[in-house]
C-alpha cells in the first residue's frame, strides 16, 4: 500500500465544473447550523422534530454471516446450510442478529434518533468512516486528500456528476457500447456521448488518444470532451474487464488531454476466474484467502490517480441489495463539495433506515468480514456464469476459437450452432448445423453475457435488416416467456447497429438454476425456429 | 368514475422534460413486474438469495389508544409497541424482495396503494395519481425541473424556506415574490403581478410554489376563501400550483380560550379543488414520522406523473425499499391500519398544539410583554413568526421619500428605506451572545430579480421578524424564550443613541 506521506495533494481541477455546479448556492441555513454546535447554545431556530416523536422503538434484522458463501470448491461450514435444510435439522441459514435502537446505549452507537433526523447530505458518521477505511484499504487512491461522499445509487451519482461537470451541448467520452441510462440522463441537456472502440479489455487507449488528438471542434459541433464515462469492470453490456496496464494508459491520456474520468464500477467485486467448460475441469476457484483475493482484483482507476481527476462511483446495489439505493463517490474534495451541494437540494442524505441497517451490518461484519462476504459473492456469480454457459453448451453445439481480429482479438470465442440430433434429427436434414447462431466471449466479471447474434445466417437474410431481425427475435422470445436485453439499447450511437450482427445482453444474476435451464431451453427452441423461418407466427 | 377533463400540460413542461427520452431498460423491468411468468434474463438484479438481509423488523409505537403520541412520549420504553416483520422465510417474502430489488420508478405498487389510501382519506382527487419521492426537497427539485428551465419565472411566497428554492435558481429559473401576510399568500397581490406582467421580462410565470399550511417561516395558513381565489387565478392565468404541504397534519384549532376544545378538521387542499389537473401536491412523512426516512409522495395528473417517472428512472431511481416497506406494513390492517394512522396524526397534532400553546404563552410572558415585539398564533406547522417593533428602536432610521427617490433614478421602490437590515443583524448577534439562536427573516427572503418591483414595498424594510419554533423540547423553549425577552429588552433600552 502506498504511503500517503509520499502522495501529492490533488491538483486544481475546478475549471471542469459546469455553470450549473458553479451556480449552486449553499443553503443559507447551513451557516446558522454551525452556531448550534456551540456548547450551551439554545436553539429556537431549526425545524427539526424532537426524536421522541419518531414512532420507532428499534429496527432489527437478520443478516447472513459474512462467510455464508463458499469461496472455493470447499464449502464453508455455514454455506452448508442448504444441506442441513435437506436433513431438516435447521430451517434457517446462519445469520447475525442486528439491532438499531432508538437511542444509543454507548457513545458512537448507530441509533435511530440520529439516523432518522434531518442531517447533512454527508450521511451517518459511522458509515462514512467505514467507507473511508474501505476505500483506503481496497482501492488505495494515489493522492492524499481524496474524500468520499455518500449518494443514493450510481444512476443518481452519474446524473449528478455529469451535470456537475458538463455544460449543455458538450460531448463526453464513453465506450462504444454502454449502459443506456448513462446516456439518457444527460440527453435532455444535449450532453451527448462519443464512443471509443473496444477490445477484450474494454475501451482502447490508442483509439482514445486518436479521438482526442484529432478532435475537430468545428466538424464535431462541440468542444473537445473533458469527461470520460467508463464501466471498466464487467462492462455493461459487453462484460469486458480492463486490466491495470490499460487503465494506466487511459489515465495518462486523460492527464495529457485534461480529461476527468468517471469510473462507474458496480461490478468491481464480481470479478471472477476465466470460464472453463465442464469437460475441461471447470473454472478455477479463487484463492481461499480473502486478503489475497482482494489484492488480485484489477485495480481501480483511483489507484493510478495522482492528480484527483477520477470520480469513482460505488454502489451497494450489487453487493447488498438494489433497494438500498445507497452508494458513494470517491473523488477530490472540490468535486465532492459541489456534488454534496447538488445532493442537499435534491435527495438530501440517503434514507436513515437503509443507512443505519447497512452501517450496522457492515460494522458487525467488520472490514475483513465485508471483504469475505464480497469474496463469497464473487464465487456465487462465477458459479452462476459457469452454470449458464454450461447449460447453453448443452442446448447448442458449441465450439471455441481464438479471436484474431476486432474487439475479440486474443479472446476465446464460443460459437453456438444447432446441435446434431442423431441420425433421425431434423437439424441434420436441414443442414443448418454448421451455421452459427450466435457467439460470445465468457465474461470475467459482472452479471452479463453479451451475445452476438449471427443474423446473416437467418434464412432469407437481407443486409440492412439486422435491427428488424433483432427486435423480431426479441419479441418472439418475450412471447415465449424469456426476456433478454436488446442490443440496440446499449449502442452509444445509432450507426453501430448496422453491423452484420445483432446483440442480446443476457443476465445470469437474477434467475434460479431451474429458471435459467428453462429459459435456455426456450431460447434454444425459439432461436432454431427463427433461423429456419424468421417470419413464422 | 367520470372521465376527468384535465388540461393538456405540454406547454408547462421544461425543455429538459420535453427532450427527455425514457430509460429503455426500465421498460423491461416494468414488463417483468407486470408478468411474473416471464423469466427475466434482462435485468441486472441479484437473485434474492444473494441479499444478506433475511429479515427486517420495525418495532413501532402502538396506536391502539386514543392518544398514542402522548402515551409514546410519557411512558418511554414502557410504551406499548408492535413489531412489523418481513422475512425470507414466510409469506412476507414477496414484499421484502420487492423492497430490496429494482422496481417501478414510481415506487412499489403496495406503497403507492398505501399513500393513495391516505390521499383518499384526506383529499378528494380520484383522478390524480401518486409517485413516491425521497421527501420534499427531492420532490420539489424534480417538479421544478419538470416545469421550469432557463428564462422561466416561478411565483413564490416572499418569505420562504430557501433550501427549497435555491435549486430552481441553479437551473436558471427566476423567482417572483408574492407578498404574504398573517393569512398567507395574498390573492390580490398574485393577480396584480400576473395582470401587470411585463413581457420584456420573458414568459409570464406559469408556476406558483406555495406552502398552504403553517407556511415556513411565517406560520401562516391559507383560508378556504383565499385558496379558492388563488385556484381561480391559477385557472385564469394558466398557472400550475406546486402545493408543498409538509405541515398538513399539524393544523391546530383556534388558540385556547375558556371554551371547549374545537373540533378539528383539516383544510381543503388545493388538490381537492383541482378539476383541471393543474395542482402538483407534495407530501412527506418527515414531520409526521421522521425526516431521516426520506420518503414522501407527489400527487399529480397522470400526465405529470409520466414525466416525473421518466426523470426518476434517469436519476435517483425509485426510493429506497426500506421506507416503502415500512409504510406499506404500517398502514396495512396488520399494522396501524388507516385508523391507527389517523389516531397517530391527530394525537401528534394535539401534542404539537400543546407545544405551540406553550411557546405562545412563553412568548407572551417574556417577549411580547416587553412591548418590543408581537407574535401571531399560527394555526398550523411548527413556527411562530415574531414581529420585532423595530420602528421603536432608538437608532431606527427611515429615509424620507425624497431622499429615497433621489437614490433611485427610476423612482423605484425596491431599495430599502430603513436601517432594518442593520438593526436585525445586531439583534441576531446579541441573541447569539446571549446564548440563543433564532432565525432572522432575512434568511428567508426569496431571491429575486432586483430589476423589477414585484412587491409593493421593499422586503428589507419588512424583514423585522424572527422565526421561532416549537419543534424542539419544552426545556429548550422554557430556557430560550426568557433569554430572547432579555436580549430584546437590552437591545431596545441599553443601546446608546448615536
Amino acid at each position: 500500500m502506498a504511503s500517503s506521506e509520499k502522495q501529492q495533494k490533488s491538483v486544481d481541477l475546478s475549471h471542469h465544473l459546469s455553470e450549473l455546479a458553479r451556480a449552486r448556492a449553499t443553503s443559507p441555513l447551513k451557516g446558522i447550523g454551525r452556531l448550534f454546535e456551540r456548547p450551551g447554545m439554545i436553539s429556537l431556530a431549526g425545524g427539526m422534530p424532537n426524536p421522541d416523536y419518531f414512532p420507532f422503538a428499534a429496527i432489527s434484522g437478520d443478516a447472513l454471516v459474512s462467510d455464508s458463501f463458499a469461496v472455493n470448491n470447499q464449502p464453508s461450514e455455514s454455506s452448508l446450510s442448504w444441506l442441513w435444510k435437506l436433513f431438516g435439522s435447521s430451517r434457517k441459514e446462519k445469520t447475525n442478529a442486528i439491532t438499531i435502537p432508538k437511542y444509543p446505549t454507548r457513545p458512537g452507537d448507530v441509533n435511530l434518533a440520529t439516523a432518522l433526523q434531518y442531517g447533512t447530505a454527508t450521511g451517518l458518521s459511522q458509515l462514512t468512516k467505514f467507507i473511508s477505511d474501505f476505500v483506503g484499504k481496497v482501492y488505495q487512491p494515489g493522492y492524499s486528500d481524496w474524500t468520499t461522499l455518500i449518494q443514493t445509487g450510481n444512476t443518481d451519482a452519474w446524473s449528478r456528476a455529469v451535470l456537475t461537470l458538463c455544460n449543455p451541448g458538450e460531448a463526453f467520452i464513453t465506450e462504444d457500447w454502454t449502459y443506456p441510462s448513462a446516456l439518457a440522463s444527460s440527453q435532455p441537456w444535449g450532453i451527448h456521448p462519443v464512443g471509443v472502440s473496444m477490445d477484450s479489455e474494454g475501451m482502447r487507449s490508442d483509439e482514445l488518444r486518436k479521438l482526442l488528438a484529432e478532435w475537430d471542434e468545428a466538424a464535431r459541433g462541440s468542444k473537445r470532451p473533458h469527461v470520460l464515462y467508463t464501466v471498466p469492470i464487467g462492462q455493461n453490456p459487453t462484460g469486458m474487464t480492463m486490466g491495470a496496464a490499460r487503465k494506466k494508459e487511459i489515465y495518462d491520456v486523460c492527464v495529457e488531454y485534461d480529461v476527468i474520468i468517471v469510473e462507474d464500477d458496480p461490478y468491481y467485486f464480481l470479478q471472477m476466474a476465466p470460464y472453463a467448460a465442464k469437460f475441461e475441469g471447470g473454472s478455477q476457484p479463487s484463492s481461499a484467502d480473502s486478503e489475497k483475493w482482494i489484492a488480485s482484483l484489477s485495480p481501480s482507476f483511483v489507484r493510478f490517480d495522482y492528480q484527483g481527476r477520477v470520480i469513482r462511483l460505488d454502489t451497494f446495489s450489487k453487493t447488498i441489495a438494489p433497494g438500498s439505493r445507497l452508494g458513494f463517490f470517491t473523488c477530490n474534495p472540490v468535486f465532492a463539495e459541489r456534488l454534496e451541494r447538488a445532493g442537499e437540494t435534491s435527495t438530501q442524505a440517503p434514507c436513515g433506515f437503509g443507512q443505519s441497517l447497512i452501517t450496522q451490518l457492515l460494522t458487525t461484519w467488520q472490514l475483513d468480514g465485508y471483504v469475505r462476504w464480497l469474496h463469497g459473492l464473487s464465487a456465487q456469480y462465477q458459479a452462476r456464469r459457469d452454470f449458464f454457459i454450461d447449460t447453453l453448451a448443452e442446448e447448442f453445439h458449441m465450439r471455441t476459437s481464438l479471436g484474431t481480429m476486432g474487439a475479440w482479438r486474443g479472446c476465446t470465442i464460443y460459437t453456438a450452432s444447432a446441435k446434431p440430433r442423431g441420425p433421425m434429427g431434423m437439424w441434420e436434414k436441414y443442414a443448418l448445423g454448421e451455421q452459427p447462431f450466435f457467439s460470445f466471449v465468457p465474461p470475467t466479471a459482472g452479471m452479463f453475457i453479451w451475445l452476438k447474434i449471427n443474423f446473416e445466417n437467418v434464412r432469407g437474410f437481407q443486409a440492412g435488416t439486422e435491427e428488424t431481425l433483432e427486435s423480431k427475435l426479441w419479441m418472439k422470445l418475450a412471447m415465449a416467456g424469456v426476456l433478454v436485453g436488446p442490443g440496440t439499447y446499449f449502442a452509444s450511437k445509432a450507426d453501430m447497429v448496422s453491423a452484420a450482427e445483432g446483440h442480446f445482453r443476457v443476465s445470469f444474476s437474477f434467475a434460479t438454476d431451474a429458471e435459467m435451464k428453462k429459459a435456455i431451453g426456450i431460447f434454444g427452441k425459439i432461436v432454431r425456429d427463427f433461423f429456419e423461418n424468421p417470419d413464422s407466427e | 368514475m367520470a372521465t376527468p377533463s384535465f388540461i393538456d400540460v405540454t406547454h408547462h413542461l421544461s425543455p429538459e422534460t420535453l427532450a427527455r427520452k425514457g430509460n429503455p431498460l426500465k421498460g423491461l423491468i416494468d414488463l417483468t413486474i407486470d408478468n411474473p411468468h416471464l423469466i427475466s434474463l434482462a435485468k441486472g438484479d441479484p437473485h434474492h438469495t444473494l441479499y444478506p438481509i433475511r429479515r427486517i423488523d420495525y418495532e413501532v409505537a402502538s396506536t391502539a389508544s386514543e392518544d398514542p403520541v402522548g402515551e409514546w412520549r410519557t411512558l418511554g420504553s414502557a410504551a406499548p409497541t408492535q413489531v412489523l416483520s418481513t422475512s425470507q422465510d414466510d409469506s412476507t417474502q414477496r414484499l421484502l424482495n420487492a423492497a430490496l430489488q429494482y422496481g417501478h420508478g414510481a415506487g412499489i405498487d403496495a406503497a403507492r396503494r398505501t399513500v393513495s389510501a391516505i390521499n383518499s382519506a384526506y383529499h378528494t382527487a380520484p383522478h390524480h395519481v401518486v409517485t413516491m419521492t425521497l421527501g420534499n426537497a427531492d420532490a420539489i427539485t424534480k417538479c421544478l425541473r419538470m416545469l421550469g428551465g432557463p428564462g422561466d419565472h416561478f411565483l413564490g411566497d416572499e418569505f420562504t424556506f430557501a433550501a427549497m428554492t435555491i435549486a430552481a435558481e441553479a437551473h436558471g429559473v427566476t423567482w417572483v415574490p408574492v407578498q404574504i401576510d398573517a393569512g398567507g399568500l395574498i390573492p390580490e397581490e398574485l393577480e396584480r403581478i400576473l395582470a401587470n406582467w411585463d413581457p420584456a421580462r420573458g414568459r409570464r410565470p406559469h408556476v406558483l410554489y406555495t406552502v398552504p399550511c403553517g407556511q415556513n417561516p411565517t406560520g401562516s395558513t391559507l383560508s378556504l376563501e383565499r385558496r379558492k381565489q388563488i385556484y381561480a387565478i391559477a385557472q385564469r392565468y394558466d398557472i400550475i400550483i406546486m402545493e408543498d404541504d409538509p405541515y398538513y397534519f399539524l393544523q391546530y384549532g383556534a388558540p385556547p380560550s375558556a371554551g371547549a376544545p374545537t373540533k378539528k378538521t383539516f383544510s381543503t387542499s388545493f388538490l381537492s379543488m383541482d378539476v383541471d389537473g393543474r395542482v402538483v401536491r407534495i407530501d412527506s412523512f418527515s414531520k409526521i414520522m421522521a425526516p431521516g426516512m426520506r420518503l414522501g409522495w407527489i400527487t399529480s395528473s397522470p400526465a405529470f406523473h409520466t414525466h416525473l417517472v421518466k426523470l426518476i428512472d434517469l436519476s435517483t431511481l425509485h426510493p429506497h425499499g426500506f421506507g416503502q416497506l415500512l409504510i406499506t406494513q404500517l398502514l396495512s390492517p396488520g399494522g396501524w391500519g388507516m385508523g391507527g394512522f389517523d389516531r397517530w396524526v391527530r394525537s401528534l397534532c394535539a401534542d404539537y398544539e400543546r407545544r405551540r400553546d406553550l411557546l405562545v404563552r412563553l412568548l407572551a410572558r417574556d417577549v411580547v410583554a416587553t412591548g418590543w415585539a408581537t407574535a401571531e398564533v399560527p394555526e398550523a406547522g411548527m413556527f411562530v413568526w415574531v414581529r420585532v417593533a423595530l420602528e421603536r428602536h432608538p437608532r431606527f432610521v427611515r429615509s424620507t421619500d425624497v431622499e429615497a427617490a433621489a437614490r433611485q433614478p427610476e423612482g423605484s421602490l425596491r431599495a430599502a428605506r430603513t436601517n432594518t437590515a442593520t438593526l436585525m443583524e445586531e439583534l441576531f448577534d446579541a441573541c447569539v451572545r446571549g446564548g440563543i439562536v433564532v432565525s432572522p427573516a432575512s434568511m428567508f427572503v426569496l431571491t429575486t430579480d432586483t430589476r423589477y418591483d414585484d412587491l409593493p414595498t421593499p422586503i428589507e424594510d419588512r424583514s423585522y421578524y424572527i422565526r421561532t419554533t416549537f419543534a424542539g423540547s419544552e426545556e429548550t423553549m422554557e430556557a430560550g424564550v426568557p433569554i430572547l425577552g432579555r436580549v430584546l429588552n437590552e437591545f431596545f433600552t441599553a443601546t446608546p443613541a448615536p
